[in-house]
């Protein structure tokens, strides 16, 4: 019995190694902004890319992040539905020009202000694995299973992040995010996922700057 | 007493975690897996929509949703794939109401074309053409799905205005441990989202609509 507790434990510590990622975080601060405790936020993807989507994991990774110390701020899912069409990919504004035309519309104006919408937080980009190497067998016998083998892969993270004031029409911060990381499946009769979280890091890199950026503050590159 | 204390010993001694049964549970697991992998995936798709955000066309409109159209079902023959069938009936069929609905001052829902019309328009949809791709199909991590539509519109005595050919696209990403049934169904639900937006960017630029707007403010005005 003891043994067995003996495994678990390991098989679990093994789950809990994490592979290492690096962020690098770069901001063109346009103007400098503290919001206020009325006003709210939105983060939103960008989807209308033929190769690529701007995750919605992402995206919602990085608008709880921001949400997180108090930052009023609106769902992706919530925004595109009160605003339907407007927000869909094929007529979302990409410059803060297009975003002018679709205010100009009563309805939305109206419903934009409801909410006190102030700032939009549009973030474009992916994260894809770029180098695969190593591979990974298991078989399946009466009484026995087992892996063996090592897999190793990078995964890269590109985030370009711009954000708009839609009460001055003017686009006031530019952030690029950029993570690396690579991650290694050992694998010994159990397989043993060291996965690196480069998403996970570019997520925090993105929200950590936005809600640096919204309390007038400099950032700092998180790691 | 002593036999029944061996065999609660025995019965506990069944129960202990083993390296062997850790084994045995990883060989189901993977067993599991690989009988679920052939199964393949039958996407059902969501039927709500937002109402979409527009001004409203002083028209009154009608659409004819047949049951064939209602219930629609994509059956993909290529096994392979690991695709059953997707749904897209009642996805479909609410969004065209939604925002027929919303860019129509009067709306009515048909079964069958009606012989005699009440209202200024009719609408009668029908999907010509769906596909999809798979991210294992293409160099891309996402899934897309594309569907053609076509829409016939006739005036209130039954004359054909247009038939107008829409479009509709989505795409989703993979996320981790979302199966493909759920991924597949986000992004139908994209691809339905887009007919709606398309739909309200494309009439008014339809030239046989247009022209139907023309004559109606002609003979509105004094």
């Amino acid at each position: 019995m003891i043994r067995a507790v003996k495994i678990y434990l390991l098989m679990g510590l093994c789950l809990l190694v994490v592979a290492c990622s690096t962020v690098n975080v770069e901001e063109n601060r346009i103007e400098t902004t503290v919001l206020e405790s009325s006003e709210s936020i939105v983060v939103l993807g960008r989807r209308h890319a033929s190769s690529y989507n701007t995750e919605i994991d992402l995206v919602s990774c990085v608008a709880s992040h921001v949400g997180r110390n108090g930052t009023r701020v609106i769902g992706e899912a919530e925004l595109s539905d009160r605003l339907y069409p407007w927000l869909e990919p094929r007529i979302a504004p990409i410059k803060i020009e297009a975003m002018l035309f679709m205010m100009n519309r009563p309805k939305v104006r109206e419903s934009l202000d409801a909410m006190n919408l102030r700032y939009v937080v549009w973030v474009d980009g992916s994260t894809e694995t770029t180098d695969k190497s190593g591979s990974v067998s298991c078989a399946i016998a009466p009484g026995f299973a087992g892996c063996y083998g090592m897999g190793v892969w990078t995964n890269e993270s590109g985030y370009d992040v711009s954000i708009w004031d839609i009460e001055t029409m003017r686009e006031i911060s530019q952030i690029i995010v950029n993570a690396e990381g690579t991650s290694y499946l050992p694998a010994i009769v159990v397989p043993i996922p060291i996965i690196a979280r480069v998403q996970s890091s570019a997520c925090n890199g993105i929200a950590s700057q936005v809600s640096t950026y919204f309390r007038g503050e400099t950032g700092e590159t998180p790691n | 007493m002593r036999k029944m204390d061996r065999s609660a010993r025995n019965f506990r001694f069944s129960f202990r975690l083993s390296p062997r049964w850790v084994f045995r549970f990883l060989a189901l697991s993977l067993m599991a897996i690989v009988v679920a992998g052939c199964g393949g995936t039958t996407v059902v798709t969501t039927d709500e929509y937002p109402n979409p955000l527009l001004d409203k066309y002083p028209y009154s409109a009608g659409m004819v949703i047949s049951a064939e159209f209602a219930s629609q079902i994509y059956q993909e023959t290529n096994k392979e794939r690991g695709v059953k069938s997707v749904d897209l009936g009642p996805a479909q069929t609410a969004i065209l109401r939604n925002v027929l609905s919303a860019m129509f001052t009067g709306f009515e829902n048909y079964e069958t074309r009606p012989e005699s019309l009440d209202v200024d328009l009719l609408f009668e949809p029908r999907l010509e053409d769906f596909q999809y791709a798979l991210p294992s199909e293409t160099s891309v991590e996402v899934l897309e799905v594309w569907a053609k539509y076509a829409i016939r519109i006739s005036d209130r005595s039954g004359r054909e205005i247009t038939d107008w050919a829409v479009t509709a696209y989505g795409k989703t990403d993979q996320r981790f441990m979302a199966s493909r049934g759920t991924i597949f169904g986000d992004a139908v639900r994209v691809a339905v989202r887009d007919l709606g937006a398309n739909m309200i960017l494309g009439l008014p630029r339809d030239d046989g609509f247009k022209s139907w707007l023309d004559d109606q403010s002609k003979v509105r005005a004094p």
